[in-house]
C-alpha cells in the first residue's frame, strides 16, 4: 500500500465491473442488494475523494496491486 | 459453477499458469471466432469487495496482451459449461462484431472532480440564535456549491471536446456531480499523447482535479446481450 489514493482507482474500478462490461443474460447471481451496498460504499468513497488532497500530482497502484492504472 | 471473466479472439491464448478465483486455472471455451475466458468456482459467486474486484480485473487486463479482449460485467456465472456455450453460440453474431470494435485499442478513463472544500462550512461560525442569518448563509453555501457543479460540468464537456478527436470513440457522463466520468477508446501508442492532452488541460485548470486512469479493458465499450436471450435487441 503506497500514500497514494486507492479511493480513486477503485471508483473508477467499480463504475467499470459494476456498471460496464458485457452483460450477459445467465445466472447471475450478485444481488441488488449486494450492489446497493457497494454503492453505498461508493458515495462513502466520494465523500473521501472530496475531501482528499494533492489527488492531481499523485499516481496511484491501488491496494497494492500492481495494475497498470495511473492517476495524473 | 462457472464463473466468466471476459471473451476474447479464439483462440484464447496465454493461460497456461494463470488462475483466478479460488486459485483455479483459468480456461477457455470457444464457439467460432469467439472464446469465453472463465474458471471453476464452487458457489455462491464472490461478494463484490475490492479485493474481489480487483482479482477479476487482473485476469481482464492479462488478456489485453492479446488482441481483442472484452471484459464481463463481475459476478457473471453459470450453472455448468453446457451453459456457457449455449450463450457462446447464441450471441457469437454479437460478441465477435465487439471484439473487432475494440481490437488493438485500451480505453483510457478520464475524470474531472471538483475541488476540495477546504473551508469549514460557514453556517458553523452563525450562532443558533441567528436564525435569518443562517438561512442567508445556508443560501450563499448551496449557491456556491451548485456554481462548482456547474463548472465542473462545463470544464468536462470542454475537455471532452479536445480529447474526442484523438480517441477511436468517447463517452461522457455529467449526470453525477460533483464530478465528470469520460472513457476513450486509444491505440496503444496514441496514449502517451493523449494523457499528454489531459495533462495540459490540468495545468490549465488548477482549480479542478483532472484524474487520467488506464488503460483499462474496454468495460464502456462491450455489447450488452439481451436478457432474454433475443438476438434482435
Amino acid at each position: 500500500m503506497t500514500d497514494d489514493p486507492p479511493d480513486v482507482s477503485l471508483l473508477e474500478l467499480l463504475d467499470r465491473l459494476l456498471d460496464k462490461g458485457v452483460v450477459l443474460s445467465g445466472d447471475i447471481t450478485l444481488s441488488v442488494a449486494d450492489v446497493d451496498l457497494v454503492y453505498l460504499g461508493l458515495r462513502v468513497l466520494l465523500s473521501s475523494v472530496e475531501t482528499a488532497r494533492g489527488l492531481s500530482s499523485s499516481a496511484a497502484s491501488a491496494n497494492g496491486h500492481d495494475l497498470p492504472v495511473r492517476v495524473l | 459453477m462457472i464463473y466468466l471473466y471476459a471473451f476474447c479472439d479464439a483462440p484464447a491464448a496465454g493461460l497456461d499458469g494463470r488462475t483466478g478465483f479460488a486459485g483455479r486455472p483459468l480456461e477457455a471455451l470457444s464457439a467460432g471466432a469467439v472464446s469465453a475466458v472463465f474458471g471453476r468456482i464452487e458457489p455462491p459467486a464472490p461478494p463484490p469487495i475490492p479485493e474481489n474486484l480487483w482479482l477479476h480485473e487482473e485476469v481482464a487486463e492479462s488478456l489485453m496482451t492479446g488482441p481483442a479482449v472484452l471484459p464481463v460485467r463481475f459476478a457473471t456465472t453459470f450453472a455448468d459449461e453446457p451453459a456457457l456455450r449455449d450463450v457462446l453460440e447464441r450471441h457469437g453474431s454479437r460478441l465477435a462484431p465487439g471484439l473487432d470494435r475494440v481490437r488493438g485499442l485500451v480505453e483510457i478513463g478520464v475524470r474531472i472532480l471538483a475541488p476540495a472544500d477546504d473551508d469549514e462550512p460557514a453556517t458553523r461560525a452563525v450562532p443558533a440564535a441567528g436564525g435569518r442569518a443562517y438561512l442567508q448563509v445556508r443560501a450563499a453555501e448551496e449557491h456556491r456549491r451548485q456554481s462548482r457543479h456547474a463548472e465542473v460540468a462545463r470544464l468536462g464537456g470542454d475537455l471532452h471536446g479536445q480529447l474526442l478527436p484523438l480517441a477511436r470513440e468517447g463517452t461522457f457522463s455529467d449526470q453525477r456531480a460533483p464530478m465528470t466520468a469520460a472513457a476513450y477508446l486509444v491505440p496503444p501508442a496514441a496514449v502517451g499523447q493523449f494523457r499528454g492532452q489531459v495533462e495540459q488541460f490540468a495545468r490549465r485548470h488548477p482549480g479542478v482535479r483532472v484524474l487520467c486512469t488506464g488503460p483499462w479493458p474496454p468495460y464502456h465499450f462491450a455489447p450488452t446481450i439481451p436478457r432474454d436471450g433475443d438476438n434482435h435487441a
